[in-house]
Parts: structure tokens; sequence; C-alpha cells
């Protein structure tokens, strides 16, 4: 009983570590970088969300335009950051600690401008808990607010789905993530798809600051952890894959609240990086196979 | 036998890299690895250096089986290789290539090191011996503190066998050591394997260039689609027909047999 | 070829580098220097009658720079000479503190015999990582790091008996031959100062020991190209295994240190600022130059209490440091991605 409470608890968890799993193995798939600042982008777009939302604005278009502020953000850290080191031919050399440097940067500024004390945001959806159903005569609930983030995550998520297979943007994403080089000497503009690639990017990790800003209280160091965590979830399911971020994600969010429920709290943040270690000795090419082998 | 392979095979996945290879080869020989590009040549040095381990079958060297052994084991028993996509540590110089490569013949540890005890200065000693001798084997001992990447790229290809020379093996492995050179280069690169072979180094050699394989093969093995499909004397390979389907096609072979 | 392009060409690499040493001095005239400079910093104010040059402020920040010089020497074995990035680092500083901290404290065991134990409990868990580190490597190491210095960080915050959060005070000021360190100079610092200054001094010789020798070449050869290494004969595993556990080690040692001189532990060493911090150091210092590490620790250590002055001299709500630190990793990488004291490595 308590088992399957927790679990559904740890959906919601999960769809929003798997927004942030995408925004990293996107990235990671397409332009090679670790973006360490992923973690800020969505600190920043969970900031966004709360003054549109504390200025009246109701939640989707709210939602819509922090996405839209995420993206600006991941393009221009892509723009002053990365894309000079891509010209000079450093970035797989530097890039790691510049994405360092940005992310300090930019979260510290955050520290700075919007002071270290928590916001939050106005209520958007009444609280509600709604029973699911009864198993052995027992309600298994879910809060109006956890259902939303659902729902907002399978939504984004077919979308994303739908763009990459339909569209020929998505497509050329999706062969540059195999070979960005061959992709450029067929024609495709590179730079015009990494920008495309950091925009998809910062729009999903807004969104999941938004979604966490639905249910807690934001502040300027919460990118850190939950960050960190994105990145776990995009290993466990294997980098590159979109569904293996998302199945990452959930299990994640699950083993979490299960962790809460049945071992301690205390353990709860760390649980997530037992399971990405042990996954990552084992079988380190994640769930949905990546495979980094070098050719001899 | 030097070294002997019985059914030696390599699976990724349901692809045969190496499909059940017999392959040969006695003391003070040369014999080239000819095929068309994916035929597996690489892979089977791969086996043979045990940096990708054979799915079945066995390998002998020195009359001891090498199949399960580490490539470290391999190279201090005496086999040593050089790549096809030179793989030298570029950003040392070039005479600390050749330090890199007497590691497998060295013996200090960790308190030697600390202490600069007598072993180190003798093995820098020897190193010293080394770096000398092997570059100068190879004609690139003047060049001895550039670093490695920026030797124009002929001198590569020689720094790499210079390298292989250095862990004191007896069989050595070419891969492509002619890939890119130029007439006059690929005259020098002659000279070097023919020296080698003077001074009793036994070698298998990878190679697309036909004029130096014919040149200075003892026997050619050809490989396809992972599989060996011929061996023999440089002109019998030559004119075999299924070695020419390989390479040209059906067509091709049938004109061949044709014009014979 | 005119000489410039000629002595481009034969720049040298870390391992035969043959004047590393500051402004060109020999390994054994820095290390005069130095030992001159540090005994003048902590004796000065004796020579001088009723002198107060140093302040004791002044000597707390060495202190804390010889802890940090210790842990960049450690950490460049990882990031530096086998080439892999470790965010984890804390684990073997909070590891070695509170080792030390728990042994004195609940057992009275003596400091100078706890640090060995810390060593040796830091390299057994560092095993681990070391075997991680033979399947991935690059941003999935990053990962596997960062996690298990958080999953010590979790481990220290929910034993009670290291006081969870809060952590462990009390923990007991040594004795070098029946003198407490504390009592070795004009001030409480200075006996720590000089102690720490000869184990910097030894990893500092160790180090360089060390890296021109076969096992240096070897790492060389992981850090160039693992494959070409493989093919070489060396045995990657075990050699990517002895620089991590040497590098746990000695990071260990300046947790030892660390625990006696703030004489309390608490979580916050497993902190991942810190992690960060320490490489930082190394990049900016210059990967794989030793002087670089003491340098580019002092100059960490150094700047952010500065900026600490600055901000309490202007009441700032928040720490202008950080914002700087993010911007420095920036411009350097961009203008000089060898750090401030290593040597420039042309892209091929």
């Amino acid at each position: 009983m308590v088992f399957l409470q927790q679990v559904i608890n740890g959906l919601a968890q999960g769809g929003i570590y798997a927004l942030i799993a995408i925004g990293w193995t996107t990235v990671f798939g397409i332009v090679g970088v670790m973006n360490w600042t992923h973690g800020e982008i969505y600190m920043l777009g969970a900031y966004a969300g709360y003054f549109l939302t504390t200025m009246g604005l109701p939640m989707v278009p709210a939602l819509l335009l922090s996405m839209a502020v995420g993206s600006l953000i991941a393009m221009a850290v892509d723009h002053f950051g990365y894309r000079p080191l891509r010209k000079a031919g450093t970035l797989a050399t530097s890039g790691f600690i510049t994405a360092l440097g940005l992310s300090t940067f930019l979260r510290y500024t955050a520290n700075a401008v919007f002071t270290v004390n928590p916001r939050a945001y106005p209520e958007l959806v009444e609280y509600r808990l709604i029973t699911l159903f009864t198993f052995k005569g027992q309600a298994i609930t879910i809060s109006s607010m956890h259902l939303m983030i659902l729902i907002g995550t399978v939504i984004i998520m077919i979308i994303l789905e739908l763009f990459i297979r339909k569209t020929l943007v998505g497509k050329a994403m999706l062969a540059a993530s195999q070979d960005m080089q061959t992709l450029g000497l067929m024609g495709a503009d590179s730079e015009k798809l990494i920008k495309i690639t950091f925009a998809i990017s910062g729009a999903l990790g807004a969104a999941a600051g938004f979604f966490i800003g639905t249910i807690y209280s934001i502040n300027p160091m919460m990118g850190a952890l939950a960050g960190l965590k994105g990145w776990s979830c995009a290993i466990l399911g294997g980098i590159g894959s979109i569904t293996g971020s998302l199945v990452g994600g959930i299990l994640l969010g699950i083993a979490e609240n299960l962790t809460a429920g049945f071992i301690s709290t205390g353990y709860k943040d760390a649980i997530g990086f037992v399971i990405m270690i042990l996954v990552l000795i084992i079988r380190p090419t994640g769930f949905m196979g990546y495979k980094f082998e070098e050719k001899v | 036998m030097l070294l002997e392979t019985k059914k030696v095979s390599k699976a990724f996945g349901g692809l045969m890299a190496n499909n059940e290879i017999d392959f040969s080869i006695k003391e003070g020989e040369i014999v080239a690895i000819i095929g068309p590009n994916g035929s597996g040549k690489t892979t089977f040095y791969n086996l043979l250096t045990g940096i990708s381990p054979a799915t079945s079958g066995s390998i002998t060297f020195k009359g001891k089986d090498i199949t399960r052994c580490k490539p470290e084991e391999i190279t201090k028993m005496g086999i040593s290789r050089t790549f096809q996509n030179i793989r030298l540590f570029g950003n040392m110089t070039v005479a600390e290539n050749i330090i890199i490569a007497r590691h497998c013949r060295r013996k200090s540890g960790l308190l030697d090191a600390v202490l600069n005890t007598k072993r180190v200065k003798q093995e820098e000693e020897e190193n010293d011996r080394f770096i000398r001798k092997c570059l100068e084997y190879v004609g690139i001992y003047d060049k001895k503190d550039w670093l490695a990447k920026n030797l124009p790229y002929g001198m590569q290809r020689r720094l790499e066998i210079a390298r292989a020379l250095a862990t004191e093996p007896s069989l050595i492995l070419l891969d492509e050591p002619a890939a890119g050179m130029n007439p006059k280069e690929k005259n020098e690169l002659v000279e070097i394997i023919q020296h080698l072979l003077k001074d009793n180094y036994s070698i298998i050699l990878i190679e697309h260039s036909m004029r130096l394989v014919m040149n200075i093969a003892d026997r050619v093995v050809v490989f396809d689609h992972g599989q060996k499909i011929a061996e023999g004397l440089p002109e019998e390979v030559q004119n075999n027909p299924v070695v020419i389907e390989a390479y040209l096609g059906k067509g091709a072979s049938a004109n061949a047999r044709a014009n014979a | 070829m005119n000489t410039r392009t000629l002595k481009a060409k034969l720049s040298r690499s870390s391992e035969g580098r043959q004047s590393e040493w500051l402004f060109g001095m020999s390994g054994k005239a820095t290390f005069l220097t130095a030992l001159i400079l540090v005994l003048l910093f902590c004796f000065i104010d004796t020579a001088v009658p009723g002198g107060k040059l140093i302040p004791t402020y002044a000597k707390h920040i060495v202190v804390t720079c010889l802890i940090y010089a210790i842990l960049s020497l450690g950490l460049d074995f990882v990031a530096g000479y086998i080439g892999q990035v470790s965010l984890g680092h804390a684990a073997f500083f909070g590891l070695g503190a509170y080792v030390t901290g728990s042994l004195s404290v609940f057992y009275g065991v003596n400091f100078w015999i706890t640090i060995p134990i810390g060593m040796i409990i830091s390299g057994i868990l560092s095993v681990p990582l070391a075997f991680a580190s033979q399947k991935v490597k690059g941003p999935f190491l990053v990962v596997i790091t960062y996690g298990f210095c958080e999953i010590l960080r979790y481990v220290a915050i929910n034993t009670s008996a290291w006081g969870g959060t809060s952590g462990l005070p009390g923990i007991k000021t040594p004795t070098l031959f029946g003198i407490k360190l504390t009592k070795l100079g004009p001030t409480n610092k200075d006996g720590y100062i000089l102690i720490l200054f000869a184990i910097v001094a030894f990893l500092a010789f160790f180090t360089w020991r060390v890296v021109k020798s076969r096992i240096g070449y070897a790492f060389a050869a992981i850090r160039e190209d693992e494959i070409a290494a493989v093919a070489m004969g060396i045995n990657t595993k075990y050699y990517k295994l002895l620089a991590i556990v040497i590098s746990a080690c000695i990071c260990s040692i300046a947790g030892s240190f660390q625990a006696v001189f703030a004489s309390f532990i608490s979580p916050e060493l497993f902190a991942s600022t810190q992690s960060i911090s320490m490489f930082t150091m190394v990049v900016v210092g210059g990967r794989r130059s030793i002087i670089g590490m003491i340098l580019g620790a002092g100059l960490m250590t150094i700047l952010p209490e500065l900026f600490r002055m600055v901000q309490e001299l202007f009441s700032l709500p928040f720490d202008p440091w950080m914002i700087l630190y993010g911007l420095i990793l920036i411009v350097m990488m961009r203008f000089r991605p060898q750090g401030i004291w290593g040597r420039e490595e042309k892209k091929k």
C-alpha cells in the first residue's frame, strides 16, 4: 500500500528529473559538452516562472514564457561560453571547466540579485487529493499539483518526440547526435543546429524549474543538486536516448520516494548517486545503450 | 612456428569480424596480410596483441598459449605493433616516446623512484642506449627532442616503428606503414623493413601498396569479409581468381581467367 | 628553419622538464628560499622586540593555504598526470578529517598515528573509484566522483555519533616531542605552518621524483593515448589505480591536519564546493606543474579572503568572490587553458 503510494508520489518527481535529463542528453549528444549550467537554467526558469505568476499571469502562458526565457539563457550560454571554444577548437579540453565557471557565475549572480531567501509561487492549482483507485480497501491518491506536473511533462515529451521524428530539423538533430562532422560535410548548418539544440535544452530545463516551483519553494542554489540528478538520470537511461532519459528520470523519482518511505529520508538524495554508480560500473552504456568504444 | 593461430574468431554482436582464421609465421619470416577495407585485418592484430580478445580459437606464441593473455603480457613476451592511424604520444618528445615503450622491460617501482636507487640510474642509462639505437635504426635520431606531433608525417610513421622496436620484440606487426607516403619515403621504409629482417625480426605486414608487398613479402595471406580466402607466395596470390574477385568483383575475375 | 620555430617544436613535456621550479631556480634553491621565507614569516615577531608585524589572521590563512597545497598536489595525480577530471576529491579530505577526528575524540588515539590510518582507509575507499575509472571516463567519471563524495556526505550527516550536520567538536591539539603544536612559535599557528611546510616540501619532492620515473611516464602514456599505452605493454588498469590511490592518500593527510587545526569536523568537509575549489586550484595553478599546485592553492585561498573583506567593508548581502571565480574560470579557459604556471600544450 505504502509502496504503491510512494511509487505514485515518485512519478511526478521523476517526470521533472526526466525533463532535466533530456536537456542534458540532447546537448551532450550533439555538442559533446557536459553543459554544467543546465542546473542553473533550471533555477532561472523557476525564477522566471515565479515573477510571471506573481504578476498574475495564468499558468500556461507563464510556463511557455519561462520556457522561452530558459531557451534564451541557454543560447546565450552557448554563444558567449562554448562557441568561442568551438571556433578555437579547444571545446573538448576546456569545455567542461568553462561550463563549471559559467555555472558558478550564473548561480552566484542569481544569488546576488534574487537574494538567498527562498520564494514560493502563488497557488496555481487548488490543492486537492485525487483518488486514483482503491487497492485492498485503501485509497491511492495523487495531489492535483503532482497530477498537473505529470500531464504537463507528458505533453512536452510528446511534442518533443514529434518534433524530432517528423520535422527536418529534428531529423538533422538525430543525425547530428550520430556524427556531427559528416552532417556538416553534407551541408547542414551545424551552428544553427547547435543553437536549436541549446534552445530546446533550455526550454526543457526551465519547464522543469517551473514545475518544481509549483510544489516547492525555490532558491538560487537549487540548481546544483537537481542538475546533477538530471545528469545521473541521463546516464542511467543511456546518454543520447530520450526514452532512456524518461525511464531514468521516473526510476530515480520512484527510487527516491521509496528510500524516503522505507529506509530513511536522510538518504533520499544519496540513493540516486548510489544507483548511478552501480549502473555505470555494471553496465557503462546505461539501460538504452550508448556505446563509447574507441576504434583502434 | 613463432606464432600460430588455430580457428580464431572474433564476433561483434552477430558480425564475424574474424572467422576461424588459421595463420602462422616462422622466425625471421615476413608475411603480408592483404584484403579490402573492412576485411578484418586490423581486428586480427587486435586479437594477436590482446587488445580485444578472441571469441574462440587459440593463439600460440613461442609455444605458449596467449589467447587469454592481457595486452601487457603479450608485449612483454615479444609482440609489438604499430597503428594504422598513427597513435604516438603527441605531446611528448620523440625520445620520451621511446622511454614509454621501454616500460615493459624496466622494473623500478614507486620506492625506487622516490629513493632514486641504483636500479633507476641503470635503467635510465639503458633508456638512453635504446633511444639512440632505435631512433638511429629508423634514421630520426637528430629529431629526438622534437615533440612527436610536430614531426612530418613520414617520420611519425618511422617513430611508430622505432617505438615498437624499443619494447624488444621478436615479432613486429606493422599496420599499413606506407599509408600516405610518397615513393621516396616508401623506398626508405622498404630499406628499414629489410634491415629488420636481416636482424632476424619476424614481421607481419598489413599493406595496401601491392608493389611493396610483392617486393618484400615471403608469403601473402588474403582476408575478405573476416575470412582467410587465400594464402601463398606473392605471385601465386596475385593470379588467384578468388583474390581478384574479392578486390574487383566477379566480372574482373572472369576476365582474368580468360586472359590467362 | 629559423630558431623560433625550432624552439617551439622542442618544447618539453611536463615529465622531461628540466627547470620546473620557481624563476628557473633549482629544486634545492627553491626549497631553501621558501624555507627562509617561512621561518622569517613565523619568527620575525620574536626577533623584533615588541614586534607585531604579522597578524595571527595572516598566519591562519597561510595554514589554510598549505593544507590546500597538499590537496592540490594530491588531486594533480588524477586531474593532471592521468588526465581525468575528479569532482569528488573532497571525499578523501573529509575521510582523513573524520578518521583523525573520531579516533582522537572517541579513543584518544595519538594524532600522528591517525594520519597513516586515514591514508589507508582513504586508499581503500578510493579503489571503487579507480574501478569505475577503468570503465568510464570524462563526463561519466565526473558524476561518479561527485556522487561518491555526496554519498559520504550523507553518511556523515546521518550518523548521530558524528553529530550529524552540526559536526563533532573537541579534537585535541597534537604534540610534537612533548610540545603542543600550538606552542611551537610566537602564535598558536606557527607549529602548524612549519610542519605543513615540511609536508608540502616533501610531497613536491615526491611528485617530482615519481613523475620523471617509469611510473610517471606510464601516467603520461595513459593521459596521451590509452590504447597506445596498452599496446606498449603498460598495465593501464594498475597505473590508474595507483594514481588514484596515491592521490587519495595525499588528500587524506590534508584532512587529518584540517581536523586538528580546526579542532572540529563537520559534513561540510565533504561539500561539493570543496571538491570544485580543489579542482579549480589545480586548473588555475596549471595542471602538472608542481609549483603551480602550491601557488594555485595559495592564490585561490587568499583571493576569497580578500573578497570577504570587501564584502564586509561594503556590507554586501552576497559573496562577490564566487561571481568573479566563475568569470576567472571562463576567461582562463579562453585565453590560458594551461593554467597560470602550466606549460603551453598546443592542440593537434
